[in-house]
Parts: structure tokens; C-alpha cells; sequence
């Protein structure tokens, strides 16, 4: 009897996995986003037509379409902006460019923290939003394969006004999940009072060009360089710095420099772009300069003592993370999403310089560009197009730039937003405006096997690594492809 | 007739089940209608979660594609049990907290409320509040004010230690957050701090101890450490058992701490890689439903195991005195 009751519950069990699986999806279905293979007209009612255009879509049939625009996997959530957001939505609904059918509904994460499981539960529970963003390009792996590829849609949109580069760079997987609307240039912000107090001269704001030191003398500006005076702008609690003897490490009040809120790929990337697969992105590779880095940046902590370890860096000293917003630390390199906000409550003055070159002449300043993409399980995937187009327009993407605190991507917009009183936050734009000709290609979050674990698992190497005083940088170096590799092979398989 | 006695009675023989008179019948509705709201809410908040995690655990199966779902059988299951070193730093490094951990707050908690319970102490009802206060501080908020206290470089922890000759400041000093063999100790130092509800548990305990018998024993000549082993310490090992079974299934979900004190990274060495750090990075950081469901039926049967090993234990060291 008791045999027969196990077989029973197993049998139970079995059945209702065959079901959940069977109602889980099928590859060979039809996907009512994907377009026809012509490019054409479809049977479904959201395939794109030959000219980019919507072919038969439910509004086109009079039907009415709400695209609700869902905000949380970047910028957008905090309560400022949302009234703002809430007006280009209102805009749409009362000019309705795109007809009396389609209408647009904003609807903000309450939590920014939850925004990704939010919307992954709303996917999941056949209630996908039409459009999600901004969203930078690691709030967009946690999505990896449930996006939209909008090339078909496109159609002949015009695109001369946006940086091949940066259209190319929301690329991902040979899959278009939408386009540049805001970049946010990484520079070089020093704290001038600190420079004042050590006697140094600023850092160059013309990228290229050579630092002039205090005596007039012409330096390259490089990570040498930048290492000089960030030793020589590293202060203890008696006031010596790393090159006086009795200096202090454990007591130390003022750091030189640190590169802000950044993983390994985000700090290396300021000696070279680089990827850690390889062409075949399949296989795991270590760049030269990354390997620099690794070297530059464990010496800085804990043998050049100018760069904050996690523990200084974590401590009230240092603004609990954010460094440069403490008074305490003469340089950090940051994008410019750090401009206001970041700074509320330093009391110097500062600026912003130029990045440095890497050991041979290379300038590499990385960036960030947020897009806004439409999931591949919205219900309106041809009208979400269409709004997108409308949101990415000349009109109002420098606009929705302005909100998230980015340089529009739209070349023609960047002089106005620059000259904008609005956007002045104490330093000189055209440094940033001037960084966007060093990208870093490939970009320090572009795509690599299994997003989500490897940058797990490359953050636990780095973190190990950058903690311990005593690590062996170079074996440390060794092993991080040995861990990266089976994370990568989990992907392929 | 007592009620234990009632129960024991009825208890002793087969049952036997007759028709229910229309009375009996009438009572039976009630009896559901009132139990109705804790079993609908545990069919859908529990049970039907429950199967349908299962399901999950035979399935590739990740949030942002659900349309790509497929059943992969037991795949996840051998991976999670044969293929994924994860797992078992994650068990081990949980179960070597909990040794560590549950003795030091079981004890601790239990001697607070001896200490509270004390006639000869001055301002209990203050130092009561104290004890508990802690209790009402958000966990979070209370991790992040204990990082920048065991900051090794800033803590005041260190700089007191300093005053007592002894270098704990800095690189080569005492590095809590920093250290493997000092993790479990500095977590369960985090964890005592917010023990009020043990406390009270325990103190609750010790009153409800008669007073009849501390009498008795005193007039037998039973100093205070006598009573306290063999009266009061007998009598609240209910309240002990009680705060052990909940103390070991909380701790095999130990999470806020290493999550907000050391993110996901299980630094240092993998010393914080607890089992639900990675359960909550598998299925909610990678999106793996599937794999994060098997892992989640894991440390289920790893808990029933412990708690079934746990009441196993009781008849030894329980003592129930509606038994006697």
C-alpha cells in the first residue's frame, strides 16, 4: 500500500512538471515579435513592413493601444525626475503624434532596488511593458535574450545624427535593443584646494596635451604622472606624505587618487579598453594592460598608499563610498552622471581635467550611454517601435538626456545642453564634450559569456585580490581566466 | 477530568467514527470556518508555491525569457548535487556559523534574562529596555552602523582595544570584516546585539518558574547556583528548545548581514558565501529560476533534517511538566 502511494505521489509529480513544461513555451513557435523573414507583412499583428513601418498592427485597425513605459532599471525613480518623465508622457497624450489610438502610461518602479524582479515577475505573469529604461548596459543583462531587436522596425530612420559607435554599441548579440539617447563621458575631477595646499598645478583640461607643473616644466600627462602627484596629494594625520619617511599609512586623512564606483573592467579600462573573452567570445583572455592595471592599482593601495583599500574607502572618512564628495581625496575619474548629486556636499572647489594617457600615448575615457529598449514579450511590439522613435526624435531625446543628467547623443543637441545654465555644475563641459572622442571600444560593460555570473565571479577575484595586502597580483592574474572559463563554457552549453 | 488527561484519553484507543449527530455537524462548520482563512492562505501563499517551486527546480528556466523555459528533468538537481563546489561551502559555511553562533546567543540570551529576572538588580525594568531596544533597529541600519564599528582602520572597537596596549588598528591589526576564522565570531558579536526577543522569551520562562519550588528548595538548604541548575535551568528548557528550533532554521537563513556587510562576493575566501547569499544570487541576481528552486528545496530538506534530528533530541533534555 505504501508502495503504491509513493508511486502515486511521483506519478502526480511527473505529470505536473509534463504540464508546467508544456505551458512553458515552445521554441519552434511562433514569436509575435520576431519579423518575418521578408521583412515584410506578417500574420502577426506586429511585424514590420519593408519601409520600417507597421505593416498590421492594433492600432492601425483602430484599436487602442496603451505603451506603458516601464522606469527603474536605471535612472528615473528618484522623485524629482518623475514629474518630469510624467510630462513627456502627458506631451504624448495630448499632441498624439502617432495618431488618436495610441497612448503612452509612465509607470515608475517604487523601488529601484526591486525595479529588475519587478519587471521580470510582470514578464513572467504575461504582463510585459512595452517600453523599459533608461537603462545602461548591465541593468540590460539581467534581460539577456528577452529583448526586442528593433533594426526591422527602423526601417529608414535617420540615424546621421548619432555616432555610429555609439548605435553600434547597443548592438549586442547581433541584436538591436535600442538607441543612444544620453552619454555620460568618464574625466578627471580634482579637488582644487587640495592641489592649492600641496602646491601643485591642476591637471591639463585639454586632452593631450602635457601637465606644466608649478616650475613651468612640461610633463607627459600619463598614469606617471597622475601617480606623482596623486603620492605627493596623500597626507597622514602629522602631514607627511608617502615620500617622507614616518609616513603613515594607518593614519591617513587625504588619498591622491581613486577610480570611483567601478568594477576591475571599469578600472582597467583607464589603461586600455579590453575584454576578457576573446574574439571568438567563447574564450577567456587577459589584455596587457589590464594586466598593468591589476599590478597599478594593488600597488596604489597598499604599497603607493594613494589609492583607497574597501576599508578606508567604506569608512566616514572617505564619505562612506563616495570619496571625493568627503574633501579627502585630491582626484577620482567618474562619468559625469556624477555631476551635481555626487558633490552636494563638498565644500571645495573643483573642476574636472582631462584623462590621462596609458604607458603608450593611449587615452582612453570610458563611457556610459543609456538607451531605452522594448521587451521582446510586449503585446505591442510594432506601436512600442513607433513611441520609441518618437522618444529618440531630434525633439525629444536631448530632453529625456536632460532629465538623467546626460549629454544628449544626438550630436546636434550636445552645444545647447552644454551652454544650458540648468547644467552647470561648477566644472567645464567641454572637458566631457571632449572626452567622447576616447571611447573605450570595446566598452568596459560590453557583452561577454554568461553577463551576470562572470561579472559575479570577476568581482569576487577582485575583490579578494584587492583586499589582502600580500596577494601575489601576477598568480592572482593567472587564475582569473581559470575561473572565468567554465563560467563561460556554462554559457555556450 | 483534566484537559492533559482528557487529551491522554483520548489519545489510548482506536477511534472509532460514528454519524455525526447534526450538533457535532454544526460544530465541525464553525471549526472550519474559522480555521478557513489559515488554510486558504496557507494553500496559496504556501502549499501551491511549494509544488509549483518544485516544478520549477525540473526546469531551465529564467524570468527575462520566460517563452525559452524547458523542462530539463533532474539536471538541476545533479548539478546542484555533484557539479557545484557553491553548494557546499554554502551549507558548510552556514553550518559552521550556526555551531559557532546558536551555543554563543542561546546562552547568552539565557543569562541575560537569569541576570533581568534578579531580585537584587537595580532598574530592571530599565535595563530590560535596554537589552531589548536593540531588537527595534532595522537590520540593515543596524549592519551598516556595525561595519563603521569594526571598521578596522575607523572602528571604535579597534581604537578601544588600543587603549588596552594592544595593536588592533589598521593593516596589520584586527580585521573583522576582513579575516575567514573571524567572520563567524563577528557576525554572531552582530547578532547578539539583537537578542531582546530570546530574552524575553527566556525571561518569560523563568517566571513562569513557581515560586513554591525556590522556596522549597531554599528551605532545603539549596544555595542560588543549586536552584539555578537544578530548578530554573530544568524548568525553561522548553523556552530553550523552543528558541534553539527557531534559532537553527533562522540561521540556515542566515542573509541580511553578509549581504548588506559584504554584498555578494563571499569575500573574504568565500567565508560569507552562506547558502541563501547564493540561493538569492542564483535565482534572483542570474535569474535562475530553475537552479535557484532546486537550491531552494535543498536547504528545505536540510532544515527538516536538522529540526527532525533537533526534536529527536528533546526526550533527553526536554523537560515538560504537564507530563509528570
Amino acid at each position: 500500500m505504501k508502495v503504491s502511494k509513493f508511486k502515486a505521489i511521483l506519478l502526480l509529480l511527473f505529470v505536473m512538471s509534463l504540464i508546467a513544461a508544456a505551458c512553458g513555451g515552445d521554441d519552434d513557435a511562433d514569436d509575435a515579435a520576431a519579423p518575418s523573414d521578408d521583412g515584410g507583412t506578417a500574420t502577426t499583428d506586429a511585424a514590420p513592413s519593408d519601409d520600417g513601418g507597421t505593416a498590421t498592427t492594433a492600432a492601425a485597425s483602430g484599436e487602442a493601444v496603451e505603451i506603458r513605459w516601464f522606469v527603474g532599471l536605471g535612472a528615473g525613480t528618484d522623485a524629482p525626475v518623475i514629474p518630469q518623465q510624467q510630462a513627456i508622457v502627458d506631451e504624448f497624450n495630448s499632441t498624439k503624434p502617432l495618431g488618436e489610438n495610441i497612448s503612452l502610461k509612465l509607470d515608475v518602479a517604487p523601488d529601484a532596488d526591486q525595479a529588475a524582479t519587478l519587471m521580470q515577475t510582470q514578464i513572467v505573469g504575461g504582463n510585459a511593458p512595452d517600453i523599459a529604461g533608461p537603462v545602461g548596459v548591465k541593468g540590460a543583462a539581467q534581460f539577456f535574450g528577452g529583448w526586442l531587436d528593433i533594426n526591422p522596425y527602423l526601417g529608414d530612420y535617420d540615424l546621421s545624427d548619432f555616432d555610429p559607435a555609439l548605435v553600434d554599441f547597443w548592438n549586442q548579440g547581433g541584436v538591436q535593443l535600442g538607441l543612444p539617447f544620453a552619454v555620460f563621458p568618464q574625466v578627471l575631477w580634482y579637488n582644487q584646494e587640495l592641489f592649492d595646499e600641496a602646491g601643485l598645478a591642476y591637471p591639463p583640461a585639454e586632452f593631450g596635451a602635457p601637465y606644466v607643473d608649478a616650475d613651468g616644466n612640461e610633463k607627459p600627462w600619463d598614469l606617471d604622472t597622475l601617480r606623482e602627484l596623486a603620492i605627493e596629494l596623500t597626507v597622514d594625520s602629522s602631514g607627511l606624505t608617502p615620500n617622507d619617511d614616518g609616513f603613515d599609512p594607518n593614519a591617513r586623512v587625504q588619498w591622491g587618487f581613486g577610480n570611483m564606483f567601478n568594477d576591475f573592467r571599469g578600472n582597467a579600462t583607464l589603461f586600455g579598453a579590453g575584454n576578457f573573452v576573446d574574439a571568438d567570445n567563447e574564450t577567456c583572455i587577459f589584455p596587457d594592460d589590464w594586466k598593468t592595471a591589476a599590478n597599478w592599482y594593488h600597488d596604489a593601495m597598499w604599497v603607493d598608499h594613494f589609492h583607497p583599500d574597501a576599508t578606508f574607502g567604506d569608512s566616514e572618512i572617505l564619505g562612506s563610498g563616495n570619496w571625493f564628495n568627503s574633501g579627502n581625496i585630491g582626484m577620482i575619474t567618474i562619468h559625469t552622471w556624477y555631476a551635481g548629486w555626487g558633490t552636494a556636499d563638498l565644500a571645495a572647489d573643483f573642476d574636472v581635467a582631462a584623462i590621462p594617457s596609458n604607458a603608450g600615448g593611449v587615452i582612453t575615457a570610458k563611457l556610459h550611454a543609456d538607451t531605452i529598449g522594448i521587451p521582446k514579450a510586449t503585446s505591442h511590439p510594432a506601436e512600442a517601435v513607433e513611441v520609441l522613435k518618437w522618444m529618440m526624435s531630434e525633439e525629444i531625446a536631448p530632453r529625456l538626456a536632460a532629465i538623467y543628467g546626460g549629454l544628449p547623443a544626438r550630436e546636434s543637441a550636445q552645444a545647447a545642453y552644454v551652454d544650458d545654465p540648468a547644467n552647470d555644475f561648477g566644472f567645464d563641459w567641454a572637458v566631457a564634450v571632449d572626452a567622447l572622442s576616447y571611447p573605450d571600444n570595446p566598452n568596459h560593460e560590453a557583452w561577454w559569456p554568461n553577463y551576470l555570473e562572470s561579472t559575479d565571479a570577476m568581482n569576487e577575484w577582485w575583490t579578494e585580490l584587492t583586499n589582502d595586502p600580500n596577494a601575489d597580483v601576477d598568480a592572482g592574474i593567472d587564475a582569473l581566466c581559470g575561473l572565468l572559463q567554465p563560467v563561460f563554457d556554462r554559457d555556450s552549453a | 477530568m483534566t484537559f492533559t488527561d482528557a487529551i491522554k484519553e483520548s489519545r489510548a484507543g482506536p477511534r472509532t467514527r460514528g454519524k455525526m449527530s447534526d450538533e457535532e455537524k454544526r460544530e465541525a462548520k464553525i471549526g472550519y470556518a474559522f480555521i478557513s482563512p489559515w488554510l486558504i492562505g496557507f494553500l496559496i501563499f504556501y502549499a501551491l508555491p511549494m509544488v509549483a517551486s518544485f516544478v520549477f527546480s525540473l526546469m531551465e528556466f529564467n524570468l527575462a525569457t520566460p517563452e525559452d523555459a524547458k523542462f530539463v528533468g533532474l539536471s538541476n538537481w545533479a548539478r546542484m548535487l555533484f557539479d557545484d563546489p557553491n553548494v557546499w561551502q554554502g551549507l558548510w559555511v552556514t553550518t559552521r556559523f550556526a555551531l559557532i553562533s546558536l551555543p554563543i546567543g542561546l546562552a547568552s540570551a539565557f543569562l541575560i534574562a537569569v541576570l533581568l529576572n534578579s531580585t537584587n538588580l537595580w532598574g530592571r525594568n530599565i535595563f530590560r529596555t535596554l537589552f531589548f531596544a536593540p531588537s527595534l533597529v532595522p537590520f540593515v541600519a543596524g549592519a551598516l552602523i556595525w561595519s563603521q564599528v569594526l571598521n578596522s582602520q575607523t572602528g571604535w572597537v579597534n581604537r578601544l582595544i588600543e587603549l588596552f596596549g594592544i595593536p588592533a588598528v589598521g593593516i596589520d591589526g584586527i580585521r573583522w570584516l576582513d579575516t575567514p576564522v573571524l567572520i563567524p565570531f563577528t557576525f554572531t558579536f552582530i547578532g547578539i546585539w539583537s537578542i531582546g526577543n530570546a530574552i524575553l522569551i527566556n525571561l518569560a520562562g523563568l517566571q513562569g518558574i513557581p515560586t513554591a519550588l525556590h522556596e522549597a528548595a531554599q528551605i532545603d538548604g539549596a544555595g542560588y547556583w543549586r536552584r539555578l541548575r537544578t530548578i530554573s535551568i530544568p524548568m525553561v528548557t522548553p523556552v530553550i528548545f523552543y528558541n534553539l528550533v527557531l534559532g537553527a532554521v533562522g540561521l540556515l537563513q542566515y542573509f541580511l548581514q553578509p549581504y548588506v556587510l559584504n554584498g555578494t562576493t563571499g569575500y573574504p575566501e568565500g567565508a560569507t558565501n552562506f547558502f541563501m547569499i547564493y540561493f538569492y544570487k542564483q535565482a534572483f541576481a542570474f535569474a535562475n529560476m530553475g537552479y535557484g528552486a532546486a537550491l531552494a528545496w535543498l536547504l528545505f530538506f536540510y532544515g527538516l533534517a536538522i529540526t527532525i534530528i533537533l526534536f529527536s533530541t528533546q526526550k533527553y533534555w526536554v523537560y515538560y511538566a504537564a507530563g509528570d
